[in-house]
């Protein structure tokens, strides 16, 4: 009885063990921006008069959206290949909106088989113009407020969006099959990394990629640092 | 069915309206590509499903691709009239058969417009769309060329003179000029009208551009980064084939204005009596001169779409004339095989024979 006992223990310790996740933590750091900052473009939005009235003050384009300080907004970071091994897909859904004839957000991460909510909030018809390429192409047109569902079955890095009625917006979705990624705002953090080596991206849409490799242990790991700089000619 | 000897001049006249109709609708097809409008409206036949989606003439893009839509069925329509109308009053089977061309022409063009939407504008149909509509605007030139009273009248018989046939001449000026239309198709509809973004010369105080590695990425770092009137240019990077797409049809230019004057100056030193030669060739050189100007302006404006559009517009209304020019001298100089026929010489039976 006393053996069955200390036996049964014993498998019930060495099951938690196993069963138990390695320690995770969040990577934190912030992505740069050193030199002459190319700026943001006024977007000129007359080319539908609804989008101006939308609007009081100027409304400056996204991609060299980047602070004095040199913080870089919008770009996508994230764990190359996660950690190897399958995760649930989100039951909620991720959010896809066109307001004020901008699309918001303007980068964002998804996960393959996760719904999108495509989202017109404007008083006015946008179409949709998806230029997925690992995934089918579409363009629908969403002439009054509404939402309309897309789910993408396959990763796909950078599929880019646009409206062919408002040509100045566009935007960006990562279809990630691992939950390993975030937006940055100067500064990013990717939760619950399991501990191991890993190669971290951070891509931005003018600015390019980079790489470094992180290792991730017991706790978070902070001070991740990527730089973009302006490009050299050769 | 009983067809009239002559036919009345309000079919001319229509065929006429036809064709400059058609001119304003190259216009408006081609506005459509400037201001990237092509897929303003997603679907096919319908517009966001309806035939006149509410609120379509406030967004430009929106106005743009469903007016091109609504003009092009109106000249669809127009074309199946002036069909129906020919062929029950035509005496001539090959005008007859020309309008059905016509028809079918526009049958098509409409089929393809649809396809380019619905495939989302893959460079080939659309690039087929565009010359198609210009071969069926030389249709109608050439129906209201042969609708006209001129033409039921027996011309006059002009002699070629020494050199290139003149029919064949005018013939491989309009080829030359399709094949203008044809390079610039591809280079608007595979994004490379700015490729180039000087002028007169080409890249960076080039004449030829460059496109090894190392000049292409410089390039390309100028394009983003270079300012122009205090704005930074922010173009988006190209690709070595896109710059030679575009330097085509800036070097093909050369040939076509090449053509023209040779055609030109043969008209105007052999046939500067005979209107119906003249004052074609002399329009064409009056609309290239225009044409090389829109040229220019259409890069240093960087796109202005009403400038890049009227560009398109003035290519086609080169064809056209061309075409017209061509029918004519066609018309009016005959072949050289079909000339006073000549005196057949009999080879000599015996050397007797040859020396009598």
């Amino acid at each position: 009885m006393k053996r069955t006992f200390i036996t049964s223990a014993l498998a019930v310790v060495c099951l938690a063990a196993f069963a138990a996740p390695a320690v995770a933590g969040s990577v934190k750091g912030n992505v740069m921006f050193e030199g002459d900052n190319p700026g943001r473009k006024r977007v000129r939005m007359d080319a539908d008069p609804a989008c101006e009235k939308l609007h009081q003050r100027p409304v400056g384009t996204e991609d060299y959206k980047i602070k004095d300080t040199g913080e870089v907004y919008n770009a996508f970071v994230y764990i190359k290949g996660g950690d190897g091994k399958d995760h649930p897909v989100p039951e909620e859904h991720a959010k896809l909106n066109q307001e004020g004839c901008m699309y918001d957000p303007h980068v964002q991460g998804i996960r393959v088989n996760q719904t999108l909510d495509i989202v017109n909030s404007d008083p006015t018809m946008h179409n949709v113009h998806c230029m997925a390429t690992e995934n089918k192409e579409f363009n629908f047109g969403q002439p009054t407020p509404g939402t309309r569902e897309q789910v993408f079955r396959r990763a796909e890095n950078a599929v880019y969006f646009k409206c062919d009625v408002h040509p100045w917006m566009n935007a960006y979705i990562f279809v990630m099959d691992h939950p390993y990624f975030a937006v940055s705002e100067g500064a990013f953090e990717i939760p619950n990394v399991p501990a191991g080596t890993y190669t971290l991206v951070a891509w931005h849409e003018k600015l390019g990629e980079l790489e470094q490799e992180i290792t991730v242990g017991d706790g978070d790991l902070e001070g991740v640092t990527f730089t973009f700089t302006n490009p050299e000619k050769k | 069915m009983t067809r009239p000897d002559t036919p009345s001049p309000w079919l001319h006249r229509y065929a006429v309206a036809l064709a400059c109709a058609t001119l304003g609708l190259v216009f408006a097809g081609g506005l459509v590509t400037s201001k990237g409008a092509g897929l303003a409206v997603p679907d096919w036949p319908l517009s966001y499903g309806t035939l006149m989606p509410e609120g379509w003439f406030r967004a430009e893009n929106v106005r743009a691709e469903h007016s091109h839509r609504m003009i092009a069925g109106t000249i669809g329509i127009a074309t199946l009239i002036l069909t129906i109308w020919i062929w029950r009053v035509e005496l001539r089977r090959w005008v007859r058969f020309t309008a059905l061309g016509a028809l079918l022409a526009v049958i098509a063009q409409a089929i393809l417009g649809g396809l380019t939407v619905l495939h989302m504008l893959p460079a080939p149909i659309s690039v087929s769309h565009a010359l198609l509509g210009q071969t069926f605007f030389c249709l109608t030139v050439a129906l209201a060329v042969f609708t006209s009273p001129a033409w039921r009248k027996t011309p006059p018989t002009l002699e070629s003179g020494r050199g290139l046939h003149l029919p064949k001449l005018c013939f491989l000026l309009v080829t030359v000029i399709f094949i203008q239309l044809f390079l610039g198709a591809v280079m608007r509809h595979t994004e490379s009208g700015l490729a180039l973004y000087d002028f007169p010369l080409s890249q960076e105080g080039r004449l030829i551009p460059a496109t090894d590695e190392v000049a292409l990425h410089n390039f390309n770092i100028d394009r983003e980064f270079e300012e122009v009137r205090g704005e930074r240019l922010g173009l988006e990077p190209v690709t070595a084939g896109q710059i030679w797409i575009h330097f085509a049809h800036r070097a093909w230019a050369f040939v076509v204005v090449f053509f023209a004057l040779w055609c030109g100056m043969r008209i105007f030193r052999r046939h500067s009596d005979t209107a119906a030669l003249l004052f074609p060739a002399l329009f064409i050189w009056i609309l290239l001169a225009l044409q090389i100007m829109l040229g220019a302006l259409t890069i240093l404006s960087f796109k202005n779409p009403h400038i890049t559009t009227a560009h398109v517009a003035v290519g086609a209304a080169i064809l056209g004339l061309g075409v017209l020019l061509t029918l004519q001298a066609t018309r009016m100089v005959p072949l050289p095989s079909a000339r006073a026929p000549r005196v057949a010489r009999r080879t000599p039976a015996s050397p007797r024979e040859a020396t009598l």
